[in-house]
């Protein structure tokens, strides 16, 4: 192939140009008592991979070029590089330092040292985003991260959680607004797939998304593996990744073996869960309607009945319904090495029993990585990783456990769900189902088995060039099935239905780097770094659903009498590009970066498939030339970048196609449509322009750390699917439109107030972001994603993402409400009002750790102000009166406002059960838009390492620790906690929850030991 | 200088590689997809979606005439404005554009039977839109976005493209050769090309009727003259049978009401004339066509226009019974010899009678055999 050639040519240059390679060996003492440091990390400037020192701190690393460059770093000391110059004993004394100099993993897993870099990122420890115990790593991330919003869809066992980096970019309602995931270089998938679970008549379900709260792929990783997550937020750090990272990047180290004595750790972690928030119910009025208690066999589901007397039974069946939960982790590792090669192996597993009856979710891991120093320059590595997540998730959404729990009345035992012969109880004659029942008889069972890994090979030239070549793949095969019988609401129409589905996805990537750094004057330094990739995508998906069950009880695809084939897709994009990246160092306080990329997408026409997008950035450290380093401003520096990014179209846009008629064949004989939607041949990708300022500062002698960007981010020429008029053959016309601008602040604070035996740490992070839909195609000027029917998710030019619309009163000219001759306002039906946004006002994190002595304390409060929220769900409760939002009734009131004549309102209304089931009333704004702010403990956690005089010899360190997430919720909100986003993750129907797993509070129980 | 000479040999050998990458990237076709389709995967599709639109057309209209009713209250047959949900849409984004796929490619293949089918078809399809919308697009319909403000044709010219239209069918219909020809895949007739000529002849009398004040006395005969090819008896009659398991939607509409989800039933209007308590006899198919409410009931209910079912009565017999209409594997009819009869009878009416004295049949009595018009 053409790049066995490319390498060939190239071994034959280096071998040719190559000097001799020596050992060096050294001693790693620090600044502040002369004592020897142990565990620093010893690399080759631009590696990933090293020794560390040992017990003396003293350190050995073969194979270093006598021109070249070593770096020591040491997490809370200042990073030093130091030239070899053909010394074979390097002795190094580290000075205490802050985070602002460490090495950051960048893109394609280069290291950098973060004091070079011309825009924003953050960092988290592996230890750190393993504090709250999450098995899901995007929502171990949640509390952390500035600019980056992360909502969890709910607490089911596997649930997804959904993760953006500053604000959604992508207005299209099914374009991806989620950031590149890359372990090791490796870019893996972190796609959620709501496959086809819907039933071909009798749904009212708005998607295949809401029925199940499907996992995001990142949650196959394990969170032990884990050594670093770096965020890269703007476009200038995702510009060699191209449009894959338009979004931002997640980029994820994973630990390593390090040569020297074979490590063993294990940690098990225990847990149990229990539902954090329900909805809060009356207690005054029993069931019934009209003040009159109703008995079998009529509908019994109102609560609107004569005031309870003492002793009537009063359960919360939200609260009922849910059982605890419990979690078990064991995670085990193995790693090691010698001189010449490394390599770590672990495995991992994971079970969750859910707060549902009859949910779970597992999962198994096993991971391999090792690196080998072939020869004096080429070293090779590579890892392989396998993951099985399986599980039965909880039916939500449309006739699913929560829409039938909200009809539920209080005094009916949720739990007694079965009759003596084993059929359905229920005492509502059919109109809901019994929730318990639907969870018993009818989850979703998934099971996915995923690969991924890669084989990179790095050469040495000599000091100062490397080529290096990694390929890499992640594949995935999602088995689903599920089962809905004729007696629940689901499956009543087409008398039960099973579908059966597997969804497959590969990814392989093929990287090429060239990177060169050379001194050219004293004063000037040269970065290059030169580089191809191909990637090859395809998904696909293939399924049947059989309806109408022969024999009852038996619900198996042999047993249905109508077989549909799911339609089958196979989606298949291919990319290639090639990108450079040229960094100037000044003296080193100036630093000019600038990168192009250009990108050959296979999704684009033909003639606009080729498209370039640059970046420019330039990092000024004032500590290193107009500021002295003094006892207030030990460091600071100020950084600001341009940077352009394009985003290809989905696949398969171009083009007039004839697809099969939906639910034929017909009979046995099928039947072609023209495609409703079609995409305008000249489709061009969509261009996010990014401009981001910064400053860093590290002041009173490293007791603050400061960090601090705004960034302006405008999205051009949207991939949208525009809505036309039929009569023109089709129904929308997927054309380049529209412009959204997002803008924002980010602040990361940090302090170490008490330093010393006793240590506190304190880590402040906070975001404003702000959404302005700029401008609308022509005949497009309103986009709605979501009409719930009393609400609506929808944006207007002008208007911000995240706007949500519903319904005011008719009000006469100066604005009062007109009151009728009934007493009661009327509802505007004919036009939806902007009332709220689903979108923070702003979001902050705030993380206290405390250590004396091997205990450590860590607390990490999070909060978000602003956001509103609708509860689906609720509407049912509130019409039926089971809520204590419904409490007040049965009296009478004088609404405020004014009458016809512009009178003011002085007609008594009684405010009853009328009142609350009319659609005219309970269809306004205030009985659906909340405010959804929250404060909450996101997690706590205390440890003890225990002392070495206890544990002896045998075992290098023992752990044991309590840690739990979700501990305390403050929110307006009425209903479960706001946070669980109805549609799942990975979708852009924000501002919904209520029909879906309520997030849970978690307590856990950690050991963990290292041999 | 080694290392500039260097980096620019790197460069241009990337390039190099690069240069080949044209067909790797030539992957943006879709492989479960045609882009061409065939004429007998076309024929089902313009042949369910119009029956598909005749439901949706009558579900609406039937309402209004109180032939069937809401089971709640002050819905669609409280006479509000109606959108007719989906027929607009199946018009123009089914049905058009593939008949018109239909009659290029049965042009390119010199398949004329398949053409005279479209055209029927489409033809068939405008004279639901015009009855229900009067000015309604045709010439500038299926334009591929070339005008995406595209004007509508006034019901007079749409009167005269249906015609047209019917005309330019029953000729090619009539061609004795066709390479393509219609069998299994033609749902409604199986491919026998008389009934379709037929079917022609009867729909021109229907739309002729339509326009018959405004074209005057000539078109009576003309009327007479068409149906005289028309449909002969019941069996030639312009219906689709839907299968198992694709439902009719009037058989999903019974089989919501009998699972609890109860939306649209007969009407007490309707009911009342066939149960005796308007006319003085009780009409014998109500038995075939309606069913009681609960066993006990003596005679055939209906819900009352506007007003939902009253009292929370449940609407599922317990012997599940579906009525003639309702039943799985009935035909829904669109057009039928009942029908043609009723147009013979009529324009016999309007000829023979003086004009301002003249009644036609109420809207109700062409219901009662089964019309949806």
């Amino acid at each position: 192939m053409r790049y066995a050639s490319l390498i060939f040519f190239m071994f034959l240059y280096g071998i040719y140009l190559s000097g001799q390679n020596t050992s060096v060996t050294g001693k790693v003492i620090s600044s502040q008592d002369n004592t020897p440091l142990i565990g620093v990390n010893v690399m080759l400037s631009g590696e990933s991979t090293g020794t560390i020192t040992d017990l003396d701190g003293n350190y050995s690393l073969l194979n270093v070029p006598p021109d070249g460059a070593l770096v020591f770093s040491y997490v809370g000391y200042e990073t030093q590089t130091v030239n070899v110059s053909n010394r074979s004993v390097v002795d190094v004394t580290l000075s205490v330092g802050n985070v602002l100099n460490e090495i950051v993993v960048t893109s394609f897993g280069i290291p950098k040292d973060k004091k070079v870099l011309g825009y924003g990122s953050q960092k988290v420890s592996g230890d750190d985003l393993r504090k709250s115990n999450q098995q899901n790593i995007v929502n171990g991330l949640q509390g952390r991260l500035a600019g980056v919003t992360i909502n969890s869809a709910g607490g089911a066992p596997g649930a997804g959680a959904n993760i953006n980096i500053r604000g959604i970019n992508s207005i299209g309602s099914g374009n991806d607004n989620q950031p590149l995931f890359v372990v090791d270089g490796i870019i893996v998938s972190n796609s959620t797939n709501a496959g086809s679970v819907r039933p071909s008549a009798g749904s009212n379900a708005v998607n295949d998304s809401e029925q199940f709260m499907n996992t995001n792929r990142a949650s196959d990783i394990n969170p032990a593996d884990i050594e670093s997550i770096n965020v890269l937020k703007g476009a200038a750090a995702t510009a060699l990744y191209g449009q894959r990272a338009s979004n931002g990047a997640v980029i994820i180290t994973t630990k390593k073996g390090k040569s020297g004595a074979t490590r063993i750790e294990y940690g098990m972690t225990y847990g149990i869960q229990n539902v954090d928030k329900v909805p809060e119910l009356q207690t005054t009025y029993y069931q019934g309607l009209s003040g009159i208690q109703r008995a079998l066999p009529a509908t019994i589901f109102w609560q609107f009945g004569p005031q309870a007397l003492p002793g009537d039974p009063f359960a919360n069946h939200f609260r009922d319904f849910f059982r605890t939960g419990n979690t078990i982790n064991h995670s085990l590792s193995f790693s090691g090495g010698s001189d010449k090669s490394t390599f770590l192996t672990s495995a991992s597993y994971f079970n969750n029993k859910g707060i549902v009856p009859n949910s779970d979710f597992n999962r198994i891991t096993a991971k391999l990585s090792a690196t080998h120093q072939l020869t004096e320059k080429l070293n090779v590595g590579g890892q392989i990783n396998y993951a099985k997540s399986a599980g039965a998730s909880p039916p939500s959404g449309d006739k699913s456990i929560y829409s039938a729990l909200t009809f539920w009345s209080p005094n009916f035992d949720v739990n007694d769900y079965l009759n003596a012969d084993g059929t359905e109880k229920d005492y509502s004659s059919g109109t809901i189902d019994n929730p318990r029942y639907v969870a018993e008889t009818s989850p979703l069972n998934t099971e996915v088995n995923r690969v991924f890994g890669d084989i990179n090979l790095n050469y040495t030239f000599n000091s100062w060039l490397k080529a290096k070549y990694q390929i890499t793949a992640d594949y995935y095969n999602d088995k689903r099935n599920r089962a809905v019988g004729a007696d629940l609401d689901a499956g009543s129409q087409v008398r039960g239905f099973y579908v059966d589905q597997y969804i497959n996805s590969s990814e392989v990537n093929s990287n090429f780097f060239l990177m060169s750094n050379h001194r050219l004057t004293n004063d000037l330094a040269l970065n290059v770094t030169l580089g191809h990739n191909v990637t090859d995508q395809l998904t696909s998906s293939r399924g049947v659903r059989g309806e109408g069950f022969i024999a009852s009880g038996f619900y198996n695809l042999s047993n249905t009498s109508n077989f549909f084939a799911l339609a089958p897709t196979d989606f298949r994009k291919r990319l290639v590009g090639v990108f450079g990246d040229v960094r100037l160092d000044y003296k080193d306080f100036l630093i000019l970066n600038v990168t192009g990329r250009n990108d050959w997408s296979s999704t684009l026409p033909k003639e606009n498939r080729s498209f370039f997008y640059p970046s420019v950035s330039l990092a000024y450290i004032l500590t290193n030339s107009i500021i002295e380093s003094n006892d207030i401003i030990s460091y600071a520096k100020l950084r600001g970048s341009f940077a352009q990014v394009g985003k290809d179209a989905s696949p398969y846009q171009i083009g007039t196609y004839f697809g099969a008629v939906p639910g034929f064949p017909f009979g046995a004989i099928g039947g072609f449509r023209r495609d409703l939607d079609i995409g305008n041949f000249n489709l061009k990708p969509e261009i996010t322009t990014e401009n981001e300022i910064g400053l860093e500062a590290s002041l009173f002698n490293n007791l603050i750390t400061l960090e601090t960007n705004y960034f302006v981010r405008k999205s051009k020429n949207q991939i949208l699917p525009v809505g036309v008029s039929n009569v023109t053959g089709f129904a929308s016309y997927v054309t380049n439109a529209g412009v959204i601008k997002n803008s924002g602040i980010e602040l990361l604070l940090g302090a170490t107030p008490i330093k010393g035996a006793f240590r506190w740490d304190i880590m402040l992070n906070w975001t404003r972001i702000r959404s302005v839909v700029e401008s609308m195609p022509e005949n497009l000027k309103t986009i709605t994603y979501y009409d719930q029917g009393r609400s609506a998710l929808r944006i207007e030019e002008g208007g911000s993402m995240g706007d949500l619309y519903g319904y005011e009163w008719k009000r006469n000219e100066k604005g009062e409400t007109l009151i009728g001759t009934n007493g009661l306002p009327t509802l505007d039906q004919t036009t939806l009002v902007k009332i709220g946004n689903a979108l923070p006002d702003w979001t902050g994190g705030l993380s206290n750790a405390f250590s004396y002595k091997g205990l450590t304390l860590d607390v990490l409060l999070e909060m978000r102000q602003g956001g509103d929220m609708v509860d689906i769900g609720e509407i049912n409760a509130i019409r039926n009166g089971t809520l204590a939002f419904t409490e007040d009734r049965n009296k009478a009131v004088i609404w405020k406002g004014v009458l016809a004549d512009g009178s003011p309102n002085n007609i008594v209304a009684i405010f009853d059960e009328n009142t609350y089931r009319a659609f005219g009333i309970n269809a306004h704004h205030s009985f659906n838009i909340q405010d959804a702010s929250w404060f909450r403990i996101r997690s706590a956690s205390l440890s003890y390492e225990i002392p070495k005089s206890i544990i002896g010899s045998k075992i290098r360190s023992l752990n044991i620790g309590v840690s739990g997430s979700n501990l305390f919720l403050s929110t307006p909100f009425r209903g479960y906690d706001p946070e669980a986003l109805a549609f799942g993750s990975g979708s852009n129907f924000i501002g919904y929850t209520g029909r879906n797993t309520p997030n849970t509070r978690n307590i856990n129980f950690n050991v963990r030991v290292g041999f | 200088m080694r290392n500039i000479y260097l980096k620019i040999s790197f460069l241009s050998l990337m390039l190099i590689a690069i240069a080949g990458c044209g067909d790797f990237l030539d992957v943006n076709t879709d492989p479960n997809k045609t882009a061409d389709a065939s004429l007998n995967t076309l024929t089902p599709t313009i042949l369910y979606y119009s029956a598909v639109n005749t439901y949706n057309a009558a579900n609406v209209s039937n309402q209004y005439c109180q032939q069937i009713g809401s089971v709640s209250p002050g819905l669609t047959d409280s006479q509000l404005r109606n959108t007719y949900a989906g027929l607009w849409s199946n018009i123009y984004l089914n049905v058009i554009p593939n008949a018109n796929a239909m009659i290029k490619k049965a042009e390119s293949t010199n398949s004329p039977h398949y053409s005279g089918i479209a055209k029927v078809v489409i033809a068939y399809n405008l004279g639901l839109g015009t009855a229900v919308w009067e000015n309604i697009a045709y010439s500038t319909a299926d334009n591929q976005l070339s005008n995406l403000s595209p004007a509508y044709d006034s019901q007079e010219d749409i009167y005269k493209s249906i015609q047209k239209l019917l005309d330019e069918a029953i000729v090619e219909l009539s061609e004795p050769a066709s390479i393509s020809k219609p069998a299994t895949d033609d749902i409604v007739f199986k491919g026998v090309i008389a009934n379709w000529v037929k079917t022609a002849y009867t729909l021109k009398a229907r739309y002729l009727l339509h326009t018959a004040k405004k074209t005057g006395a000539a078109s009576y005969d003309a009327i007479a003259d068409a149906l005289s090819k028309g449909f002969k008896s019941n069996a030639d009659d312009f219906q689709l049978v839907f299968t198992d398991k694709n439902f009719s939607p009037l058989y999903a509409t019974a089989l919501a009401n009998n699972t609890g989800n109860v939306t649209t039933t007969f009407s007490a209007t309707f009911m009342n004339m066939m149960n005796g308590t308007v006319q003085e006899i009780v009409d014998p198919r109500v038995s075939l066509i309606s069913y009681k409410t609960s066993t006990t009931d003596p005679i055939y209910k209906g819900v009352a226009p506007g007003a939902g079912s009253g009292s929370n009565t449940v609407y599922n017999d317990k012997t599940n019974f579906y009525g003639w209409h309702f039943r799985l594997l009935a035909p829904l009819q669109m057009l039928t010899y009942a029908e043609a009869k009723f147009i013979e009878a009529e324009a016999l009416y309007l000829k023979n009678g003086n004009v301002a004295n003249a009644r036609s049949p109420s809207c109700l009595c062409r219901r009662y055999q089964g019309e949806y018009e």
